[in-house]
């Protein structure tokens, strides 16, 4: 950074108050991470939003697609409790953890912790993403593929759209390790690390959703 | 195709004689008019207050165009990034590739996208400061062409004597 007076075009009033935003805020300590913090927090917020309108629609096809299995495999044929709870607990942990991760960002100096956390989040996560593709595979050899009905179709955009998500958000948590190890904490990865908390506990929401509905509605 | 290079071919031809660095050839109401032309990247040296609609007319009626501020701030640009070229190639291949079946193409395209992204992630100079001294020199060689340009009125306005200024509005055309 220079030491500069930097004006922002369109910043005239800079000493406006620091407004917070969802989640957990970094808080004082974390200063030099505040003046970027609540625009970038508060626009990935908003992509969040738009996001769930995307899974919100798919639950809605799902759901008016129940009845269409055109003779194929039900969800009582094709889904098995015992594994959508073991993938839900993956998950949930996963999200305990990563919160671990944002208490160990807010109060701790020490990277080790926090990037413990990180990695054993990265662990479940994947944990999750291999369940779910064994899940896929032992669908499909029952006959369970996306073409066979309309009733598969759209159960094959709702979950796996969400596992392709769950992809997105181990690699970048990857990525954001790489930065921790290249930049240490500074405002940027920090920024990052809290926007990808919150993707990551949406998912956690999501799969709330898609194990309630998809699962639970299925077999009941 | 061939209209929008003759189009090309023809602006390039006549850049010289088209020049109105001034910024202002149609007697415009509004301020992209207000600025040169081209205009600096920032556009403005400080953000203008507008108070009625139609603000660079107004600022012209009260004889208040072509300011020069009391300071000029420092001004803070987005760096240059070869992110914008990277997906326009990546994204037109991966497209292409979709269309045709290409597949290791798509493949190709994502993992350069994904990569290019990634990388992205990694770099932390992502602004430039452009001086304020700059901007005052710039602002400055921009406010000594206003006043060494001769103004026209509306009757010449296509004519090659239109520099970019017109005359104020009280001598002017009906406006």
């Amino acid at each position: 950074m220079t030491t500069t007076t930097k004006i922002h075009p369109g910043h005239t009033d800079q000493a406006r108050p620091r407004a917070h935003h969802p989640g957990l805020n970094l808080g004082p300590a974390h200063q030099e991470s505040e003046d970027t913090r609540e625009e970038m927090v508060f626009g990935f917020w908003v992509f969040m939003m738009s996001d769930l309108i995307v899974f919100g629609l798919l639950f809605a096809t799902y759901v008016t697609m129940l009845g269409g299995t055109a003779g194929g495999p039900g969800p009582s044929d094709l889904f098995e409790l015992k594994s959508a709870f073991i993938e839900t607990m993956l998950l949930l942990i996963s999200s305990f953890t990563f919160g671990m991760a944002s208490l160990a960002l807010k109060y701790r100096s020490d990277r080790k912790v926090l990037v413990a956390w990180l990695l054993v989040t990265l662990l479940l996560g994947l944990g999750f993403l291999a369940h779910e593709l064994y899940d896929f595979h032992k669908m499909f050899t029952e006959g369970g593929v996306p073409s066979r009905s309309g009733f598969l179709s759209a159960f094959f955009s709702l979950v796996p759209l969400h596992g392709l998500h769950v992809i997105g958000a181990c690699i970048w948590l990857i990525a954001l390790l790489g930065q921790i190890a290249v930049h240490r904490l500074d405002p940027p990865t920090k920024t990052g690390l809290m926007r990808l908390a919150i993707l990551w506990h949406f998912l956690d929401v999501v799969w709330i959703g898609i194990f309630s509905l998809v699962y639970l509605g299925g077999i009941v | 195709m061939l209209c929008l290079l003759i189009q090309l071919w023809v602006s390039v031809r006549d850049r010289h004689h088209n020049d109105v660095f001034v910024g202002d050839p149609w007697d415009g109401r509004s301020l992209e008019w207000a600025t040169s032309s081209p205009p600096p990247e920032y556009n403005f040296p400080v953000i203008p207050e507008v108070f009625s609609r139609d603000a660079f007319m107004a600022e012209k009626e009260q004889g208040k165009a072509y300011q020069v501020p009391d300071e000029f701030p420092d001004i803070e640009m987005p760096a240059n990034s070869a992110m914008g070229v990277i997906i326009a190639v990546t994204g037109t291949a991966m497209a292409f590739g979709l269309t045709w079946y290409m597949w290791w193409l798509v493949i190709l395209s994502a993992m350069v996208t994904l990569v290019a992204i990634i990388a992205r992630g990694y770099v932390r100079k992502t602004t430039r400061t452009i001086p304020g001294d700059e901007v005052r020199r710039t602002h400055l060689a921009w406010i000594e062409c206003v006043r060494r340009t001769t103004p026209v009125d509306r009757s010449k306005e296509q004519t090659r004597e239109n520099r970019g200024l017109p005359v104020p509005p009280v001598e002017g055309a009906v406006q």
